[in-house]
């Protein structure tokens, strides 16, 4: 069980990417040429017609997590070796010859941390009752067309943009938001380096071109980008939430067919460290004699690869209610 | 280091160097392997009509409506990566030191980065070698430094200390390993002309770097100091934002706008040599 484990901050998807994109990414640099026009455009986004969609990705983590163990045969004050044969952090003894001798001896384990011992973790705290089938998602929609349009009479859903458990059933798919424990952020703007707020957190490359005939009421719309910046995950199984940016890379592709950008982000770089109790046990009887707080760490990498788009009411069904999922 | 093995050490270490004649301390050099990351415009400038205006100018989008009477909105742009080594921190930081009125460094010739570790002496100075195999050194800890007020440091380590009464000698076999987050700041010394924003939108100059950091240390007996064997730092990442002045032509209600940059890289750490505290005290050039 990982306790008390850090990576990264509260819960803050933000997946704001539609055109919207350009009003938060380096387009402050295009406001400074296109200011009015820009906003008059995007504020409109007459090709949004209310068709809200959710994407779902493939949340793979590939972490290590590395811990402290002790690597010296217990000694007794003369410097001979203990029985039964146990291991320990130091000994302090006088040898054969008077002198007197400390010794501290101390190595690292590392272990995997991938999906499968997030959902063993999920499960030790009853999130699910096996792992048997479970895959870890990740959902994002593109509900934050809806604010900008000015179709007012369009009913703009909830946001699944979070982490969910995902698993197959006979007639569809069963969806448990895990949110609250497991934070994917491809893009953190909450972070200056002091976790305050203070703008974007990436560069980006984009090509668009967006083109608008009233007259014939034609209306297209294509794009591509790639982003560089800062990202974070975060675990919250057992305890504390931290807050660790790393690095992250995405590309971005609108899909017009669904009006909702494919994204391919990775998070790299994580590292975060939390303390954990070293148990020794002197005699084997499988109680802890001692006990020793030592810094543990897990390390890695987090991406999203996409799996499909679906109609966003039947995500939301599946999370609301539970219900069977036919798609995506 | 353990709570624990840093009070032995300091035990040790505080009954042994009075012991010594010299207080020896390791030099490592420093090499700065980052990037800045921008982005750039990259479409011509049109005009009203889509025409490509003169002289040429590249934006980030037009706005136009084209002959068939659709209103146009094109944009593009890429990420420029600036590298940002050794040669352009110096070179920021003789100009930053030129501009504040000090000339401690005139020329960026001779000069490297180096980290100092030791007793009382830790941090970042550069340093160029002079006349007679002597060099001269200057405190750079303003303009770059590590947050090191978390010991989160993972390790690997093999200590033995051995105090033999008989003679009343003390010896120490040490070897660490470490492997923790890393916080490194840069200050004053960015790329570009630019203001950072850091806690409830104020200024600052400040850029936190955050990254992982592996480092290994072997204890020298005869010099009664941790010596470097090296020390990386990967995945180093920070982000502030650049305020870029707008050109001349552009009419705007003000005279510069921001955007966002990503440093991103490594730093690295040589094998250390060990050189006296007094030749750094002598060689130092004050501020």
């Amino acid at each position: 069980m990982l306790d008390n484990i850090l990576i990264s901050i509260p819960f803050s998807i933000k997946i704001t990417f539609s055109m919207k994109l350009y009003t938060s990414i380096a387009i402050i640099a295009t406001s400074v040429f296109h200011s009015q026009a820009h906003a008059q455009v995007f504020a409109v986004d007459p090709y949004f017609s209310g068709n809200f969609k959710a994407t779902e990705m493939n949340l793979t983590v590939t972490l290590v997590k590395t811990s402290q163990v002790p690597l010296l045969d217990r000694k007794d004050e003369n410097g001979v070796v203990l029985t039964p044969v146990s291991k320990t952090f130091e000994n302090s003894f006088t040898d054969s010859t008077g002198k007197e001798v400390y010794e501290y001896k101390e190595g690292i384990v590392k272990k995997k941390y991938s999906n499968l011992e997030i959902l063993n973790d999920l499960k030790k705290i009853e999130i699910i009752d096996s792992v048997t089938g479970w895959s870890v998602v990740f959902l994002y929609d593109n509900t934050d067309m809806g604010y900008y349009n000015q179709n007012t009479e369009i009913e703009i859903p909830e946001s699944v943009d979070g982490v969910y458990l995902k698993r197959k059933t006979a007639s569809g798919y069963i969806l448990k938001d895990v949110s609250e424990y497991v934070d994917f952020s491809p893009y953190d703007d909450s972070y200056d380096g002091n976790g305050e707020e203070s703008g974007e957190n990436y560069v980006t490359a984009f090509n668009y071109l967006e083109s608008n005939n009233y007259e014939t009421e034609q209306y297209s719309y294509k794009e591509t980008s790639s982003t560089i910046g800062i990202g974070s995950f975060s675990l919250n199984i057992e305890g504390n939430a931290g807050y660790f940016p790393c690095a992250c890379s995405n590309t971005i592709t609108w899909d017009s067919l669904n009006q909702i950008y494919k994204i391919s982000p990775t998070i790299r770089g994580l590292m975060t460290t939390f303390e954990e109790s070293v148990d020794i046990d002197y005699d084997n009887d499988g109680n802890a004699d001692a006990s020793y707080p030592k810094w543990a760490s897990l390390d890695g990498s987090v991406s999203a690869s996409f799996v499909s788009t679906g109609d966003l009411k039947l995500v939301l069904d599946a999370i609301d209610y539970g219900n069977f999922l036919a798609q995506p | 280091m353990s709570s624990l093995t840093k009070i032995v050490f300091l035990l040790a270490f505080s009954s042994f160097i009075h012991a010594q004649d010299e207080t020896w301390l390791s030099v490592s050099t420093i090499t700065l392997g980052l990037s800045v990351s921008t982005s750039q415009a990259a479409i011509d400038a049109k005009d009203e009509s889509g025409v490509v205006v003169t002289p040429k100018t590249k934006v980030y989008s037009n706005y136009f409506m084209d002959k068939k009477g659709a209103e146009i909105n094109e944009g593009i742009a890429t990420i420029t990566k600036t590298r940002f080594s050794n040669l352009e921190f110096l070179r920021k930081l003789v100009s930053v030191e030129r501009y504040i009125g000090l000339s401690r460094i005139t020329s960026v010739v001779g000069w490297s980065i180096v980290y100092i570790s030791g007793e009382s002496v830790q941090g970042y100075y550069i340093r160029r070698k002079i006349r007679g195999g002597k060099f001269q050194y200057i405190n750079i800890d303003e303009y770059i430094w590590d947050d090191n007020s978390e010991e989160l440091y993972l390790q690997s380590s093999d200590v033995r200390e051995v105090y033999n009464p008989s003679n009343d000698s003390y010896s120490i076999n040490s070897s660490i390993t470490s492997f923790r987050p890393a916080t490194i700041y840069l200050s004053k010394i960015l790329p570009h002309k630019k203001v950072l924003y850091g806690s409830n939108q104020q200024e600052t100059d400040e850029l936190k770097i955050v990254g992982i950091q592996n480092d290994s240390r072997n204890w020298d007996n005869t010099k009664s100091a941790y010596k470097l064997l090296g020390s990386t730092v990967v995945e180093a990442t920070g982000r502030y934002q650049m305020i870029i002045p707008v050109p001349d032509d552009y009419d705007y209600s003000t005279d510069t706008y921001t955007t966002p940059a990503i440093v991103n890289g490594t730093i690295t750490g040589g094998a250390g040599v060990f050189i006296t505290r007094n030749s750094l005290e002598q060689g130092l050039i004050a501020r």
